[in-house]
């Protein structure tokens, strides 16, 4: 216990400390006033990124620099700033406050709470905008993230580290998708953010809803700039979202960050750049709209375990109107990325779900990361998918079909019927591999195409029931071995 | 009302001559006037404004203290800047 005098002594040391610090500060007034963006004049030794304080409390960043002004962007409310008004420079870049505490919050691209949970103890600040580790610090992509939906990890399979952009209409199921990833990385150690851009915030009320009913929000951060947000936030978003998964990247961590959708982000970004009157390109996007998403994308990456390790795998979700691929954006981040899952309006009123065009789906590097038993399993399935489809085009024409091309269209038809799958229920990959192993093998060829979803809850139900020592065996080995082949006929002819 | 871009022109270089020659003004802010010696020995502490001439403004919201204006910079100096900072750190303890 310490005593009255220490006490005593600690007070009389703070009265002796000189109370005025003398520092220079870097001062402005307002110009104009325009929506979300305000010009400052003064300010005459501030750099790009550099964040001002006005007089009326607000916060804004500098985002365009003059020769007589600069142009600041406000976070949050720009209702009070008047022209006239003082504005002071505050000697430091965009960052924003981190810290283990953050997994299971919702936050505003600054990491204000906005859950009506205490506050955030910070630990770190980290940047916002970044420069992407550089090729030293980098290692391939080689170690799987199972996003527990058949039709992906087996065509289009996905690498921690890796770039994947999930494009599609509206209401084809891209969130749906993303947040499934999301459920299935429970006990994969993996640090999942969620970063909603310009998304209404009913439906982040869902999310934030489902994520908690899968007890998947303990390990998720839900960074959340809804429509109702001022442009600046939407814009930010992506990248604190990023250096929120560069604070856990550090600590050697897996992480996985949902931007959902970079559609809306690049719309708040050429908002910006209108109001600053930039000069618009294609679409009335600025010029920088491509390095806008390749800095945020290049973001992610594989850390060398000489380095300290660590990943950051982005599925960043992009909205097309009427399947329309070729528009400015999509094909730009469609050029960024490491590969896309398309999903298409027609397949989902099929029925088909996740209504994944496999056809036009790719995975650049995601190979090298899958394992080897669904390399075994996966590899014949493209191939009959691929004889399916064509088939399927001109044998609509024909009335006598050979046997062999009878057999194709069967098989097709089943592997379709068995790449479907409920949302919200990811599976492991010991029971995604059975599933697809038994259509490899022809065991639906016999059964109705109607019955193949009743087929497969059976098989499910078997395999949970009895089939663990064979699926624990697949994940040790990382291989299907003839042993292990006769055991899985076993399982599966309980089934038939 | 419309401005004539040619005049806007003219104005926009007149007013960064006049930016240009207001940057090396020194203005000092005080609640009552100041004595020349007092002036320069408060000068006399920084390298940069060292025997610079200078102007005084009377502005009694101050409260009390200086305020040392040059170019964009700014010493504050005030007990108004004192007083607010306090209020902002009892604000952000709370």
């Amino acid at each position: 216990m310490k005593l009255i005098d220490d006490y005593l002594k600690e007070i009389e040391k703070d009265l002796n400390k000189s109370a005025i610090s003398v520092n220079t500060e870097e001062i402005g007034f307002v110009d104009e006033v325009r929506d979300g963006v305000v010009l400052v004049t003064g300010l005459d030794n501030v750099t790009f990124g550099e964040v001002v304080e006005f007089n009326s409390g607000a916060k804004g960043y500098i985002i365009d620099l003059m020769e007589d002004r600069a142009g600041v962007v406000v976070l949050g409310d720009y209702l009070h700033i008047r022209s006239g008004e003082r504005v002071k420079a505050l000697n430091y870049t965009l960052s924003v406050p981190v810290s283990e505490e953050i997994l299971g919050r919702v936050v505003d691209p600054l990491c204000t709470p906005q859950d009506n949970l205490p506050t955030i103890k910070m630990d770190k600040m980290y940047p916002v905008e970044k420069i992407a580790p550089t090729v030293v610090y980098r290692k391939s992509v080689t170690v799987p993230l199972q996003t527990g939906v058949k039709a992906i990890d087996a065509l289009t399979p996905i690498g921690r580290g890796q770039r994947e952009l999930i494009i599609g209409d509206r209401g084809t199921g891209k969130t749906t998708i993303a947040l499934d990833t999301i459920i299935n990385q429970k006990g994969q150690n993996v640090i999942c953010i969620y970063c909603g851009i310009g998304q209404k915030n009913s439906k982040m009320a869902l999310v934030v809803d489902l994520l908690r009913r899968n007890n998947a929000l303990e390990y998720t951060v839900v960074v959340n700039a809804p429509a109702a947000d001022a442009a600046a936030l939407q814009y930010i978003a992506p990248y604190s979202a990023s250096a929120i998964a560069e604070y856990f990247m550090d600590k050697g961590k897996d992480v996985l960050v949902i931007y959902d959708d970079l559609s809306k982000h690049a719309w708040a970004y050429r908002q910006i750049s209108l109001i600053l009157r930039r000069p618009a390109g294609r679409e009335a996007y600025p010029g920088d709209i491509f390095y806008l998403h390749s800095r945020l994308l290049e973001r992610s990456c594989r850390i060398d375990e000489k380095y300290g390790g660590g990943s950051i795998t982005a599925l960043p979700i992009v909205e097309t109107l009427e399947g329309d691929v070729s528009a400015y954006i999509p094909t730009n981040i469609i050029s960024i990325t490491d590969g896309q899952i398309f999903l298409e309006t027609d397949l989902f009123n099929a029925g088909v779900r996740p209504a994944i065009n496999i056809g036009i789906s790719v995975s650049r590097v995601g190979g090298n990361a899958q394992t080897k038993a669904m390399k075994q399993v996966a590899g014949k399935l493209k191939l009959d998918l691929a004889q399916y489809r064509e088939m399927a085009a001109f044998s609509q024409f024909e009335s006598d079909l050979d046997e062999e091309t009878k057999k194709l269209l069967n098989r097709g038809a089943k592997v379709t019927q068995i790449l479907k799958q409920d949302k919200n229920k990811p599976y492991s990959l010991g029971e995604e591999i059975v599933v697809l192993w038994a259509a490899h093998k022809g065991f639906l060829d016999t059964v109705g195409v109607n019955d193949v979803e009743k087929f497969e809850k059976k098989l499910i139900e078997i395999v949970r029931r009895k089939g663990h020592d064979v699926t624990s065996i697949i994940l040790k080995e990382k291989i299907i071995s003839p042993e292990t082949e006769h055991k899985l006929e076993k399982l599966v002819k309980e089934v038939v | 009302m419309k401005i004539n871009p040619q005049l806007k022109e003219e104005l926009k270089k007149r007013m960064q001559v006049f930016v240009r020659t207001e940057k090396e003004k020194v203005t000092v802010y005080s609640v009552y006037p100041l004595a020349a010696g007092e002036v320069s020995s408060l000068l006399a502490a920084n390298d940069e404004l060292k025997g610079r001439e200078y102007s005084n403004v009377i502005d009694t919201s101050l409260i009390g203290g200086v305020i040392i204006r040059f170019g964009s910079k700014i010493i504050d100096l005030s007990l108004k800047h004192l007083l607010q900072t306090f209020q902002k750190t009892i604000h952000e303890t709370h």
